[in-house]
């Protein structure tokens, strides 16, 4: 008997004053692979940020793998990708340093880089398609790139969940479907996702259940809903251009 | 008698290794996270540290040290509350620190001349006493910087990130903090409170325009601390100017000359340029030759960084991936 990976119970937040999520429930199941799907400011990211201890929640619980987060120490079963437009920080980084990161859960202070850490590394970035850059500094990575380095980082923990924040947003067509594939291997291996979305491109057949947030209450969880014909697309590029037919 | 033949100039010889060393070592942290005026708060803060060592007839390094920890670790704990106050709370905490100090040090019945030596450093003053506190504080900021290099580098790099890999995060930031602190009691005497931020900086401003990894910049940065402060020690001994200010002019006239040198360098790299915000043009779905093409990597066409996507070259104009075509940029 295996309970849900993720339990979200009644979850509500509130960012400076302001309510953000409100009584959300959200169970992803071992080796689901379910997408959290909304419009700009519906609450998706606060969400998953709730998941992984960064937001405080104000009621409700929050359970991984069946230990309430506040005493939740095993991190190294989870990945996590945050939304970011850049990976890059004050200093020079290469690549590896990087996805490097993504080994400390599994390490201690004082410990030095193994060989299984290395080993990881590369594994990693091999299965973003990465390999080739690993010594190359992020700064001259395009947008995309340095998005797939992230999810190396994730990857690099081996971790039984995979929790993504927005991992295609603004990414170009070859990192798209390389991070595509990436995620269809991880899956079949039974990894468990969790991936905020606002457009599915070519993760949608992978997608097994879709979770849709409206104002910061789920107003949909069941099969992705189906992309909207091209006669709808408007080309503003604004908050409306959402791509998908429940979120307008 | 050659320099190296006075007591007073091996002392601050050793000094200027061990302060050029460490500093650059934290400094390279503090850059990462974009945090590089933090030394200079806690440079500011320290001085009362030494006012309250002057007007009680304890040891100055001591009671820097001590106050520069509290200091640095009041900084850092208003930084992680994260109130748009903290700014405030900040400067109050700098420019106290700063006017403490005088005034302290004015009761204490001290000279100016007495404070200089303090804010600029000094050849003659660093007792060996002194040094051996400054070897221990340096020793220890350089065990932490180098051995807990992967947690403090994530811990830099993404904090939330960071946080979610099981990291304590807190732990790290304060002893970061306590590091700083550390350094610039280190740095006092040689380079002076006020000018102790350059020396955790410059050098590793100056070393990132070579490097594109951490590690390197991070080794880079400790090299060169340790030919400008020598340097600049040296110098001072010549042209009689405090060492604090003949350090750091080294290390800036060291930032500049690597700029020029870059820049001749850089230019000869292919470089993806970067298009400047407001040059977002109309958005007009693209002609259908790019039904047959799907630009990439490789595609042969030129990619221009655009905000948050990339743009292709393309006969003259740019096209951006939107959904299943191209915008015209």
């Amino acid at each position: 008997m295996t309970g849900p990976v993720l339990d979200v119970h009644g979850v509500s937040v509130q960012l400076a004053g302001r309510p953000v999520l409100s009584r959300v429930d959200l169970q992803v199941g071992q080796g689901e692979f379910v997408a959290l799907l909304g419009a700009n400011g519906s609450g998706k990211s606060t969400l998953v940020r709730a998941v992984v201890g960064l937001v405080p929640v104000c009621a409700g619980r929050v359970q991984v793998f069946g230990t309430p987060l506040g005493s939740f120490r095993d991190w190294r079963r989870l990945g996590y990708v945050p939304q970011r437009l850049t990976a890059t920080s004050g200093v020079p980084a290469t690549v590896t340093e990087v996805v490097a990161e993504g080994r400390l859960s599994r390490s201690a202070p004082f410990r030095r880089t193994t060989r299984t850490d290395r080993e990881a590394v590369r594994a990693a970035l091999e299965a973003v398609g990465m390999a080739d850059r690993a010594r190359d500094s992020l700064g001259r990575l395009s947008g995309g790139q340095q998005q797939r380095v992230l999810i190396a980082r994730a990857l690099a923990g081996r971790p039984e969940v995979l929790i993504l924040d927005e991992p295609t947003a603004g990414v170009d067509v070859p990192s798209q479907q390389a991070f595509a594939d990436a995620l269809e291997t991880l899956a079949g291996h039974g990894t468990t996702v969790l991936l905020v979305a606002h457009e599915l491109g070519p993760l949608r057949p992978l997608v097994q259940r879709a979770v849709v947030l409206r104002h910061g209450q789920v107003v949909h969880d069941g099969p992705p809903p189906a992309p909207v014909a091209d006669a709808h697309h408007v080309h503003a590029h604004g908050p409306s251009d959402d791509g998908e037919g429940l979120l307008s | 008698m050659t320099m190296f033949g006075y007591d007073f100039m091996q002392r601050a010889l050793v000094g200027a290794v061990l302060t050029g060393l460490a500093a650059p070592a934290v400094g390279t942290y503090l850059v990462q996270r974009r945090q590089a005026l933090i030394g200079d708060g806690i440079g500011h803060v320290a001085l009362t540290g030494v006012a309250l060592g002057l007007l009680t007839g304890a040891f100055p390094v001591l009671t820097a040290m001590i106050v520069a920890t509290a200091g640095a670790v009041t900084i850092e704990v208003v930084r992680m509350r994260g109130r748009a106050s903290g700014d405030v709370a900040l400067a109050m905490l700098f420019y106290g620190g700063i006017a403490g100090g005088v005034l302290l040090t004015g009761l204490a019945g001290n000279s100016a001349a007495t404070l200089n030596t303090y804010l600029f450093g000094s050849l003659t003053t660093v007792s060996p006493t002194d040094l051996w506190v400054i070897a221990g504080l340096a020793l220890v900021v350089l065990v932490l910087a180098l051995s807990l290099r992967r947690q403090l580098f994530a811990v830099c790099h993404d904090e939330e990130y960071a946080r979610v890999a099981g990291l304590r995060v807190p732990v790290y930031n304060v002893l970061l903090a306590v590091m700083a602190a550390l350094t610039v009691t280190t740095a006092m005497r040689v380079v002076g409170l006020l000018l102790v931020s350059a020396l955790m900086v410059v050098p590793v401003a100056t070393a990132q325009q070579l490097t594109r990894s951490f590690r390197t910049t991070l080794l880079l940065a400790m090299g060169l601390g340790v030919v400008v402060s020598s340097a600049g020690v040296v110098l001072s001994y010549y042209v009689d100017v405090a060492p604090g200010a003949s350090i750091v002019v080294i290390a800036i006239a060291g930032f500049v000359a690597t700029a020029c040198l870059g820049g001749a360098l850089g230019r000869r790299r292919t470089t993806m340029p970067e298009l400047a915000e407001g040059e977002l043009g109309v958005h007009v779905a693209a002609h259908d030759h790019e039904q047959v093409h799907t630009h990439g990597e490789d595609c042969g066409h030129d990619a221009v960084r655009h905000g948050d996507h990339v743009d292709y070259l393309h006969e003259g104009h740019r096209h951006a991936q939107h959904v299943d075509h191209y915008d015209e940029h």
